[in-house]
């Protein structure tokens, strides 16, 4: 032998994974770590946030009836059930009802709503004056952040008019005065052809009237809207509508 | 936390692949059966990563896996060890392009390496063709390092002694 032993073994080296091999590898590692083995699969489910939270409402439910739960959701800032409105029921509301972004915000803007009606309704009586001021306060101002964070998450997307067989859906939907845009010219000039497009396109319109009742639905839950219906109470509360213009100017 | 074991574990992986495939393949000889072991053997390190316990040493664990992988392989597949198959004549091959571009020297030493024992032929592949230190293979075998030393000197002795037999 001419080279030395050990040299020769060190020339084994050149033994390796080729890029295909090694990049094929750690993808399926990749994959393998990644993904939750069926067994874990079926754990992590069952110990979900959703199922835990679910839980807690079934040992609520066992523990104390059902109607304990169905009274929380008439209780008021300070009442004894208001914690299971708030950390129970309401959570596992958000959890179910709370699938996307778009859906998160609306929930949230929706339960800014509700924080509103409570203290309306706790200011009907003398509860306000009551020393639960501060609390329906605290109630209102959090769940406001809750609700700007949520919509911070999402984009708002107005949908367009797509076809012209939903500008006629519009048309012949509201009688308030519509906003002078082109396409409303249009609509108006040739609405007996569009009206003939509409029998035709009836599946398009069923899409569309979707798509317009639930944006529709989305207005109606709109911060702004919710903070303005509601301006009496925030404003004896003492609560600031920052970043907002309106009702504290 | 689970986002600092994923890349970590993912650059061990980028770190030591070729050298456990490598390692795997001197056991088994076979390429195709080398990456499963060698797959298995990282998926088998992610196991102990997702454990309570750190890993101080993880290139020690890796190779002290993947000798327990060729372990259970050999006793599965004993008519098929590398001993024999080396001792019939077979030829390593790449699984791609029929034999594996290996010279005919290293082929023969391999054939020769099959005449030690395994934890020889561990400490010769470890020390030469993988680069690690006595201290290195010290770890894997949890040994002391004088012992390893001695070891291995005297596995190459063994080595070229059966070169010069045949």
């Amino acid at each position: 032998m001419k080279e030395e032993l050990p040299t020769i073994l060190r020339s084994f080296s050149k033994v390796r994974l080729t890029a295909q091999e090694k990049g094929t590898m750690k993808k399926n590692l990749e994959s393998q770590i990644g993904l939750p083995s069926p067994a874990n699969k079926w754990h992590t489910i069952f110990w979900s946030h959703q199922m835990k939270v679910a839980y807690g409402v079934l040992f609520i439910t066992l523990s104390f009836g059902s109607s304990v739960v169905a009274a929380s959701g008439q209780s008021l800032p300070g009442d004894l059930l208001y914690a299971v409105k708030t950390q129970v029921s309401e959570k596992l509301e958000r959890v179910f009802a709370a699938s996307t972004p778009d859906d998160r915000a609306q929930f949230e803007t929706r339960l800014v709503a509700r924080r509103f009606e409570e203290a309306e309704k706790l200011a009907e009586g003398s509860a306000l004056e009551d020393g639960k001021k501060e609390m329906a306060k605290t109630q209102i101002e959090r769940q406001i952040e809750k609700a700007e964070l949520a919509l911070s998450k999402i984009k708002h997307e107005e949908p367009a008019i797509e076809s012209t067989s939903m500008m006629m859906q519009s048309f012949s939907a509201t009688t308030e005065p519509a906003p002078d845009t082109s396409a409303r010219k249009i609509a108006n000039d040739d609405r007996d052809d569009y009206s003939r497009d509409r029998k035709n396109s009836d599946d398009e319109n069923d899409n569309n009237r979707e798509k317009r009742k639930d944006h529709e639905e989305r207005k109606k839950f709109d911060l702004d809207e919710v903070l303005e219906k509601h301006k009496d109470i925030a404003k004896k509360l003492d609560i600031k509508k920052s970043g907002r213009s309106g009702w504290d100017d | 936390m689970k986002h600092d074991n994923h890349q970590q574990f993912l650059e061990l992986y980028d770190a030591h692949a070729d050298a456990i495939f490598r390692h795997c393949y001197f056991k088994v000889s076979d390429r195709e059966l080398a990456l499963d072991m060698a797959q298995q053997t990282f998926m088998q390190l992610w196991v102990y990563m997702k454990g309570d316990k750190p890993i101080e040493k993880p290139k020690s664990l890796l190779y002290r896996i993947a000798g327990n992988l060729a372990i259970d392989w050999y006793r599965k597949k004993k008519s098929e060890s590398l001993e024999n198959l080396m001792d019939s004549g077979y030829e390593p091959s790449d699984g791609k392009n029929g034999t594996i571009e290996m010279n005919a020297e290293i082929e023969n030493i391999l054939g020769k390496a099959s005449g030690l024992s395994k934890d020889d032929q561990n400490l010769i592949i470890w020390r030469f063709v993988e680069d690690l230190s006595p201290k290195e293979i010290a770890e894997i075998l949890d040994e002391r390092e004088n012992t390893v030393s001695v070891r291995i000197h005297r596995a190459i002795e063994q080595l070229k002694d059966l070169m010069k037999t045949t």
